[in-house]
């Protein structure tokens, strides 16, 4: 097996190593899990139990705070560290917060220390008007007075914690998905061209290798969504739409297997593979995006997917981890492509 | 026919292991260091299906040789 011709199937295993090892290896960035108390009220001291995510509170002074909307920041006069995932606080809350309507306002509960930097639980509190009579003025400080540090972890987001790993797994083989189906159907193309059947033999092994990609893309997306959201499949419209352009290349398949005579078999596979792609590109690339609601980020109402959904540190790992699929799908496809040859030769020479 | 379902059943297996991979109860994976065994065991796989995908391409370059040499 010579290196000149085989470089990229080395560089496939190289990437898919590295994305196996960077994306399950590197941790998560510090978060918070729980904490007991979800209430405060103007003029009192709000206590709370907070329960922390790949910190290490006890190794430098640890200090909590809660920050309100105009971006200022309210000190815990007190914190007991529990243990390295443990702490407790109390706030003093001022009693001359102004506080707009009857349903309080969302206050975010920080944590920072020295060996962690800061990290917090977006609008987890509320506080409400209290009626007591105590003045309690303590002091503000601002987002500049926390302790902040350079690491490269993965972001820790609520509901999907360690399972947003599944971006180099199951949303990679997506996009690899894509852009084996974009080398095939410029096979296609070639064959209608040029009536050379070798373009053929290829694009129908790299639509194989792409089908097999897309389920093993939706079995991911299932498992994922069981662990995280409860459910196997639900009725978004994303998931919906990939069943449908899914169903369309099993009928590639199915047109393939059912005509004998090599070359229209060719020409008519080569024409439906255009038209499935075309489909393809609709209903997962635009149907989604126009519709009212979906849970899948970049559709229906939520912000794109390279917005709040990919962090610098996923992208190092992620951009890897498409290219490594897609190198060892179209080693796949080549072996595939290989064998058809030797097939059709085999036959030809009748022995 | 045959080598379709091989890449078929390849690919399965390989998302099997991705589904290995990703599956993790956060409060069981989180702090017991297991996380370890199971990077060790999807590399593994990884590591099988790779050499089955290379035994593949060296079988078929030989089959080609030998084609091209009649």
């Amino acid at each position: 097996m010579n290196i000149k011709d085989n470089w990229w199937k080395i560089l496939g295993v190289v990437f898919m190593l590295y994305t196996l090892i960077a994306g399950i290896l590197i941790p998560l960035k510090p978060g918070v899990l729980e904490f007991s108390n979800s209430r405060a009220l103007t003029g009192s001291i709000y206590e709370v139990d907070i329960e922390t995510y790949n910190t290490y509170l006890t190794i430098a002074p640890t200090n909590v705070w809660l920050l309100l909307p105009d971006d200022k920041l309210i000190k815990a006069d007190r914190t007991n560290v529990i243990d390295n995932n443990h702490i407790s606080a109390s706030i003093p809350i001022p009693h001359d917060l102004e506080i707009p309507t009857d349903r309080g306002i969302a206050a975010t509960i920080v944590i920072d220390n020295a060996s962690d930097g800061f990290f917090i639980y977006p609008d987890g509190v509320r506080i409400k008007k209290g009626d007591s009579k105590n003045t309690l003025s303590p002091e503000y400080y601002s987002i500049s007075d926390l302790k902040s540090v350079k690491d490269f972890k993965f972001p820790f987001r609520g509901v999907v914690f360690e399972t947003i790993r599944n971006t180099f797994f199951h949303v990679a083989i997506w996009m690899s998905m894509f852009i084996i189906l974009i080398v095939s159907c410029f096979h296609s193309i070639m064959y209608l061209i040029k009536k050379d059947l070798n373009h053929d033999s290829r694009s129908a092994a790299l639509t194989t290798v792409a089908l097999v990609f897309g389920i093993a893309g939706l079995l991911t997306g299932s498992m994922w969504a069981k662990f995280t959201w409860g459910a196997f499949w639900t009725d978004d419209v994303k998931l919906n739409m990939t069943a449908i352009a899914l169903l369309i290349y099993f009928a590639y398949w199915i047109l393939r297997a059912s005509i004998e005579d090599v070359d229209s078999r060719a020409r008519l596979s080569s024409v439906f593979n255009l038209f499935s792609f075309v489909c393809l590109m609709i209903l997962v690339m635009v149907i989604p995006r126009l519709s009212e609601d979906s849970l899948h980020p970049g559709n229906g109402g939520n912000p794109a997917f390279s917005g709040e959904d990919l962090d610098n540190t996923l992208r190092a790992v992620f951009y890897p981890a498409i290219i490594a699929y897609a190198l060892i799908g179209f080693w796949m496809a080549q072996l595939i492509y290989r064998y058809d040859i030797l097939k059709n030769n085999f036959l030809d020479k009748e022995y | 026919m045959k080598l379709n379902l091989l890449s078929t059943s390849l690919l399965f297996f390989l998302s099997l292991s991705s589904l290995l991979a990703n599956s993790t109860f956060d409060d069981f994976f989180r702090s017991t260091g297991k996380i370890n065994t199971v990077l060790g065991v999807v590399v593994i796989l990884f590591l099988v299906l790779l050499f089955f995908l290379i035994r593949l391409d060296r079988k078929i370059g030989k089959l080609e040789k030998q084609m091209k040499n009649e």
